[in-house]
């Protein structure tokens, strides 16, 4: 289900978190096989860190010629799109191990909105970690910039 | 995965219950609407271009202060100073006797992509300034710059010291190479000449996105899961509404001042380093030697108070006091504790100078 084009901003986002919130309850509730509930985060956190307005092209799109400006949006975004699966697995990494802790300051979650608080707090540690970082800033600069050069490109014809 | 202790029944009555409030709060908002201009009664005193300058109606005996003109920032509109009766920085001002102005710099199209820092710093604020000075036949005014308005508001100060009385900064950006600004870690790889020279103005819904992706997870699914713990109070679903008017109420950036904002500043940190010109006069903060007031925010996300604190290092002013809010960027105009806090303290201030 993606959200309908159109739609105010704030209900993009519900319908976005909405989805996001089943997949991860299904991951959640599924049978704990430690190399693949970790795995479901990441793909749950994914699509949100992407970035709105850029999308990446599809899987296996980059055949544009390597001299076009989308050949530069491509690379860029590949580029862009590699560092955020990273941040997303290692956002799945600190949840899997958040919920696999022990002791006094890992009390049992027993319902959906403790999980999510968990979830989004994980995220944002991955997400500022990873977005500090100047490979980030570079990668996010040049997407930006490749951007801006393919829609110039797509107006002059 | 010690900790999951989720009963299958329990988390499907839980999300139905979700499902069900988030349904009524979008049908709920779908009825509503909050006019995007702030709620206190103010009049059009001066105009140039798109620049307003609003005079905003006391509610209390006047303090006999010097007027306050306000300077908010080119990204966003100002009326979250005065987003509704219980939650505005204005009201709270002039309920203390404050005359207040507010500098509005409207919306830029494509005829102002050629505005300049110069520009808005001299001219535009410069004029409203002179306009109040006039007006009340005065040498000089109180000079309120809020985030990226206080550093426009620093400047203008550096540039015309003899026009400004007292100077408050609030959440304002002064040092943009600390190490916790992640806004200007990503601003410093730009290639702000290629972006100017192809858009022309830059569109602020590109701007939004770069603000949102500082806390993707926090100011999107948080904020929009929380929707169902309001879904039932229509108070508290209007002032959300108001929240994400504002927030998505971005107004296009002129290019040229962009492009100089951007690399003067974020990338340059030429305030703080030195060689910052604006009109082709070099802005000196050890000009400023009138009494400063720097409110930063403890939990601010946008401006780190890394940022903001420097300020008292950079000016001769003697009197220099730094205010630290305990809250955020956006909780610092509407968060309930700092409705009475914020001016309350600005106005305590401003009175005994």
């Amino acid at each position: 289900m993606n959200a309908p084009s159109g739609v105010p901003p704030f209900m993009a986002a519900w319908l976005e978190a909405q989805q996001a919130l089943v997949r991860l309850a299904g991951a959640a509730l599924a049978p704990p096989v430690a190399s693949v509930v970790p795995q479901s985060f990441a793909d749950a956190y994914r699509p949100l860190f992407a970035m709105p307005g850029f999308p990446a092209p599809a899987a296996g799109a980059n055949t544009a010629a390597p001299d076009t400006s989308l050949w530069r949006y491509q690379q860029a975004a590949e580029r862009v799109g590699k560092l955020l699966a990273d941040a997303a697995a290692d956002a799945g990494r600190r949840l899997g191990a958040a919920l696999a802790a022990d002791g006094p300051d890992a009390p049992p979650i027993t319902s959906l909105r403790e999980l999510q608080t968990l979830w989004i707090d994980c995220g944002e540690a991955a997400w500022s970690a990873a977005a500090h970082r100047e490979e980030f800033a570079q990668a996010q600069a040049e997407l930006l910039s490749a951007w801006v050069a393919l829609r110039v490109a797509g107006q002059a014809g | 995965m010690t900790r999951l202790a989720l009963d299958q029944a329990a988390v499907a009555a839980e999300m139905a219950e979700f499902t069900s409030r988030m349904a009524l709060a979008t049908q709920q908002l779908a009825t509503m609407d909050v006019p995007p201009d702030g709620c206190s009664a103010r009049v059009e005193v001066h105009r140039q271009d798109k620049t307003v300058l609003w005079r905003y109606a006391r509610t209390a005996p006047d303090a006999g202060l010097p007027p306050l003109v306000i300077c908010y920032a080119l990204v966003n509109r100002p009326y979250m100073l005065d987003l509704q009766p219980d939650r505005s920085l204005i009201r709270g001002l002039l309920a203390r006797g404050l005359d207040v102005y507010l500098v509005d710099w409207g919306y830029p199209d494509r005829n102002d992509s050629a505005l300049s820092l110069d520009d808005y710093v001299n001219r535009y604020l410069g004029a409203c300034i002179d306009h109040v000075r006039r007006e009340h036949g005065i040498p000089s005014v109180n000079l309120l710059g809020v985030c990226q308005g206080g550093t426009m508001a620093i400047c203008h100060a550096a540039l015309h010291p003899d026009r400004v009385r007292n100077l408050v900064t609030m959440v304002t950006p002064v040092d943009f190479h600390t190490d916790d600004n992640l806004l200007s870690k990503w601003a410093q790889k730009l290639d702000v000449d290629g972006i100017v020279d192809a858009l022309g103005n830059v569109p602020g819904g590109l701007l939004n996105a770069a603000f949102v992706a500082l806390m993707p997870l926090r100011l999107t699914v948080r904020k929009y899961a929380g929707l169902a713990d309001i879904a039932r109070d229509r108070g508290a679903l209007e002032n959300f509404l108001r929240m994400e008017r504002w927030i998505h109420d971005s107004p296009d950036q002129a290019g040229t001042a962009f492009r100089q904002f951007i690399r003067d500043f974020f990338q340059e940190n030429r305030l703080v380093r030195g060689g910052l010109e604006i009109g082709g006069q070099a802005v000196d903060p050890r000009r400023i030697n009138c009494p400063i007031l720097n409110v930063y925010a403890k939990l601010d996300h946008l401006v780190p108070p890394s940022s903001s604190r420097p300020l008292g290092g950079l000016v001769a002013s003697s009197d220099y006091t730094p205010f630290e809010f305990d809250g955020g960027h956006i909780g610092i105009y509407v968060g309930r504790n700092a409705q009475e806090l914020l001016p309350q303290n600005i106005a305590q201030w401003l009175n005994s100078r």
